[in-house]
């Protein structure tokens, strides 16, 4: 057995008996209470709200996608990513202070509850939370099936994708039902930690391999000059597709319902508010270290082609870092995958449980009995998402490359209704079914591409969701003016 | 009419959007590097700190 196979297998080991440790520390101090199982008690305060956000949001993308896009498009693909997180991550102090205050005031657990408490009416309900679960199930589908392949790939074939998958599903159920909200964000620590520590760790071995940033990129620019283009290879990033992305990140990130959550669990603003100061320094820093690893793979690997350069991180791990630590790098990945899976579990659960359990089956239903359901729904979805990782439809997988921008529709409705904008449940139900319809327009290829105008699809669909909202108010003036005159 | 107070620290964020949109679109080449890295990359790593102050600002009570 290899260095790597026995590092990677250790390090495995003890990664998931320190989750399974975490969630039994978690069962102590549950009071049974949907706040208590959905939203931590609404306590979760600095250093554990700004890791759960962190791990929350940063997949096992952000460890093997990213050096993909690194290798596939160059350096270009850095300020994209670190800036338009940047600005996602204003929204934790603004809009994430407002959404607290309002989910604590009315006791709201989910997204559906505070759209519903803002602009009361059963369908704008319904739709927000068929939005929701519709874009995050297959994004939470994606993540055993990833987590399956990378556990394959880092135990040499020992562990098949399959046992992989149901492994580590295994393992966050047990927490997510025994802990809820809590165990998520004791663990969610523990993976923020392991993600940041491992990254920078494989940075520096694999920089000092190539010989030292300065000399890789300046080799790197003599053979591939492109790669340094602010347009980037093929010459993707265009000035209107970086526009793009940069709106791209603020509209989609506070509409995860698993971040939105979040925003109801923070103990206090200045939590969120750190959060938000602290966020883009993290973005800057690291995500530099995969893109470059990404880009330097052409100086050892110059003939990936296609989705074959995503496995360019642990190639070039492989090649250049000592192989003890190629197998605990990777484990850092795993790390990335479940931190996501376990929320994307809660969130959908807890919504599931409350929008639809609670609301039209039994309203009568006690706290307990809730907690109770809500966890029957975490196996449930689990199941679920495995059944679909085990053997993805084409439909799902395309519907999760469309997730981002699917969500980043409900921003304009929701968010202009938390700020005190009153939209006629009618004018909100339309500008969402508009711009996700414009959106499907674009995906089958009903709306020609001349219509995106060099940008994402997502920019049209937004210009048609605002118009709908405009008109609504618009509207909504006339017919005031006209009942005072 | 003066901009309220408040307001302040967005107009910061807004102006970094702008410009690095401008940097993008003049950066035409690569050159010249400094510390192994094309300028533009390290005026954006400038313009990720000038969001972070702005973030800060936003913040302070």
């Amino acid at each position: 057995m290899s260095t790597t196979l026995i590092s990677a297998f250790l390090a495995l080991v003890v990664y998931l008996l320190a989750l399974l440790w975490l969630g039994t520390q978690s069962l102590g101090g549950q009071t049974n209470s949907a706040d208590s199982y959905f939203l931590a008690d609404r306590r979760l305060r600095a250093g554990v709200l700004f890791f759960t956000l962190i791990a929350t949001n940063f997949s096992a993308f952000f460890f093997l996608g990213f050096a993909g896009a690194g290798y596939r498009i160059g350096i270009a693909y850095y300020p994209m990513m670190a800036f338009g997180t940047g600005l996602a991550a204003l929204s934790f102090g603004s809009l994430g202070c407002r959404v607290r205050r309002l989910s604590a005031d009315h006791g709201l657990i989910t997204p559906s509850e505070l759209i519903g408490h803002l602009l009361p009416g059963e369908g704008l309900r319904l739709l927000v939370l068929a939005v929701m679960v519709l874009f995050t199930l297959p994004y939470l589908a994606l993540q055993p099936l990833g987590a399956g392949y990378l556990l394959e790939s880092l135990t040499g074939g020992a562990v098949p994708f399959e046992v992989g998958a149901v492994l580590l599903t295994v393992v966050i159920v047990l927490y997510v039902v025994g802990g809820g909200m809590r165990a998520v964000a004791r663990t969610d620590v523990l993976q923020g930690v392991l993600m940041f520590s491992l990254m920078l760790m494989a940075f520096v071995a694999v920089a000092k391999g190539v010989g030292g940033v300065e000399l890789a990129n300046r080799t790197l620019f003599v053979q591939r000059p492109e790669l340094f283009s602010p347009a980037g290879l093929g010459n993707f990033f265009t000035p209107r597709m970086l526009a793009s992305y940069l709106l791209l990140w603020p509209l989609c990130l506070p509409m995860f319902p698993q971040m939105l959550m979040r925003f109801f669990a923070a103990g206090d603003d200045r939590s969120l508010k750190q959060s938000m100061v602290l966020y883009p320094v993290v973005a800057g820093v690291l995500f530099i270290c995969p893109v470059m690893i990404g880009m330097w793979g052409h100086l050892a690997f110059p003939d990936l082609l296609g989705r074959a350069s995503d496995q360019i991180m642990p190639l070039m791990l492989g090649r250049y870092s000592p192989e003890w630590l190629t197998g605990i790098v990777m484990v850092g990945a795993l790390a990335a995958f479940m931190s996501t899976l376990d929320s994307q579990l809660l969130a959908l659960s807890s919504m599931l449980t409350r929008d639809l359990y609670r609301r039209y089956w039994r309203p009568q239903a006690s706290l307990a009995e809730q907690v109770r359901v809500g966890q029957l729904v975490v196996i449930a979805l689990a199941v679920a998402g495995l059944a679909i990782a085990l053997r993805p439809p084409e439909a799902i997988l395309s519907l999760a490359t469309h997730a981002f921008s699917g969500l980043a529709l409900l921003f304009p409705m929701l968010v202009g209704a938390v700020y005190g904008l009153r939209w006629s449940v009618v004018g909100a139900m339309l500008s969402v079914i508009a711009g996700e319809a414009v959106l499907l327009g674009f995906a089958m290829g009903v709306i020609p591409e001349a219509f995106q105008g060099g940008c994402l699809p997502l920019i049209p669909a937004l210009v048609v969701a605002c118009t709908v909202l405009g008109v609504d108010q618009l509207i909504a003036r006339w017919s005031s003016s006209g009942l005072r005159a | 009419m003066g901009v309220m107070p408040s307001r302040w620290p967005w107009l910061a964020v807004l102006a970094a959007v702008v410009l690095a949109l401008v940097v993008h679109g003049q950066a035409e080449s690569a050159l010249p590097f400094w510390f192994g890295l094309p300028v533009w990359v390290l005026v954006f790593i400038g313009l990720q700190a000038v969001l972070t102050f702005a973030a800060a600002w936003i913040a302070r009570p």
